[in-house]
């Protein structure tokens, strides 16, 4: 024993340290029960009739409103929390956390209370659910770091970039429920597209949480759609009825995620098939359409070509006659040129004699050839005399002979 | 590898220009070889980048802190 001596208020300050390690569920009956409306506190005595036990119990109103209990006296409970030596006084208070109602029994009237007050409020109508996006990408998950759960979450979700924040939250026992609404709360103002909350299957005592008022408002009015896939007994968790969708396991809650993904793939494909394939069909029009054309062009080509065909040959022999014609011309001028030139050959030949008979007629008559045999030519006056008459005595004669001239008068005419 | 961040808006809207071409060659009666060459071009260009984006991409994985100030 220590020989320290302590204040009073740092011996309990001792103790208090020590009470708060020694957390501890204890059940018993309520009584004494003081809500004290307006403050933020509450004061009950929990009752172990069997062992004439009781302790006084204190709880704030924000934990036991969470709790979702309705406390009234005579009802047997189960509080978490641990005790406290009040400073003041000295009495010692069990600080209650949470508070579970005992016995499936109690469970289920709680649970069909609720679940009747809620609807009726229309919190799990089905118009205000709200489709969960295609594409999702960014996650908010709230369950157990440690177990299946996750595992099996992370395991089925497929490859498609998704960014997956986890806030890890108990999901079991009364003092999970604070957990789960402040990691729901926490996602309020995180830049998700989706909740998703998970856990696996259990009694609707491990299922408490989930069927907590508050949580259930929490979701039913979290800013983007949440998707539950808590497993579960018998009952389906409010929670879960709350959520835009809510399948049981944590793997089909991967299958919704994944499924818009794997939609497109598939989607894509078919839109490549369909339209390479309305292409294709549009070539084969195309290349029908060319071909009847060009049938088309061909047949009335064919007739034109026959046509031309007719006209080439007329042509031809057209040509074929002219050029008969032609040589036949050619031949007929062939034969009168070669008359014509006998004819001119001839007339040559005619007028070469004549020439040659005239040469010698002029050869013959040569006035030089004349004189040279002794005539002479006599001139008066440069004109030749060919009579007597033509003179007069007296005249100035000149004579020609072939060698030379004489001149002389004329002394006398005879 | 294909980035991530080409987001699922832009995805959707390659979808719905993908749907638009398909449903563009469903609605003409009488196709133009060479406008639909350009659809089809399209087309291989949005399958291109949506099978990019639909491609296996790791996802991230983080663990973040609840709000302290969380609890009403």
């Amino acid at each position: 024993m220590s020989r320290e001596v302590l204040t009073v208020s740092s011996y309990i300050a001792t103790l208090n340290a020590t009470l708060r390690t020694q957390q501890g569920r204890l059940v018993g009956e309520v009584s004494e029960l003081q809500l004290y409306p307006g403050r933020s506190y509450l004061f009950f005595s929990l009752k172990d009739a069997k062992a004439n036990a009781t302790i006084k119990c204190i709880m704030w109103k924000t934990d036991y409103k969470i709790s979702g209990v309705e406390l009234e006296n005579g009802m047997e409970i189960i509080v978490s929390g641990c005790a406290e030596i009040y400073p003041a006084n000295g009495s010692l208070t069990f600080k209650a956390q949470a508070i579970e109602l005992v016995g499936e029994g109690a469970l289920k009237k709680a649970y069909d209370e609720l679940k009747k007050k809620l609807d009726a409020e229309g919190v799990f109508s089905e118009e205000k659910k709200r489709a969960i996006p295609s594409f999702v990408q960014k996650i908010g998950v709230v369950t157990s770091r440690d177990g299946a759960v996750i595992n099996d979450f992370l395991t089925n979700i497929g490859r498609h970039g998704f960014e997956i924040s986890l806030i890890d939250s108990r999901v079991e026992g009364a003092l999970a429920t604070d957990e789960l609404i402040r990691s729901v709360r926490s996602f309020r103002n995180k830049d998700i597209d989706v909740l998703v909350v998970i856990r696996g299957g259990g009694s609707m005592e491990s299922l408490l949480p989930f069927n907590n008022e508050v949580l259930v408002r929490e979701i039913a009015d979290f800013p983007v759609p949440v998707i539950a896939g808590i497993g579960h007994d018998k009952d389906i968790t409010l929670v879960a009825m709350a959520a835009d969708m809510m399948v049981s396991t944590p793997t089909a809650v991967t299958a919704v995620l994944n499924d818009s993904w794997d939609r497109a793939v598939a989607y894509v494909d078919n839109c490549s098939n369909s339209i390479m394939s309305s292409y294709r069909d549009v070539l084969y029009a195309t290349q029908s359409w060319v071909s009847d054309v060009m049938s088309d062009i061909k047949h009335y080509f064919q007739n034109i070509f026959e046509q031309f065909r007719g006209f080439e040959f007329a042509l031809r022999e057209k040509i074929n006659a002219i050029g008969f014609r032609i040589r036949e011309i050619g031949s007929e001028a062939r034969t009168l040129l070669y008359s014509v030139t006998q004819v001119f050959e001839a007339q040559c030949a005619r007028i070469r004699q004549n020439i040659e008979g005239a040469d010698k007629q002029i050869e013959i008559n040569n006035p030089e050839r004349l004189l040279k045999l002794g005539y002479t030519i006599a001139r008066v006056k440069g004109k030749v005399i060919k009579s007597i008459k033509d003179i007069k005595q007296g005249d100035s004669l000149s004579v020609r002979l072939h060698d030379g001239e004489i001149e002389g008068n004329i002394t006398r005419i005879t | 590898m294909p980035k991530k961040n080409d987001t699922a808006d832009n995805l959707k809207k390659s979808l719905t220009e993908l749907k638009a071409i398909v449903t563009w060659f469903e609605n003409q009666e009488e196709v133009d070889v060479e406008e639909g060459l350009e659809k089809v071009k399209q087309g291989a260009e949005l399958v291109k980048k949506t099978k990019a984006r639909l491609a296996e991409i790791e996802n991230e994985f983080k663990e973040i802190q609840r709000d302290i100030e969380a609890n009403d």
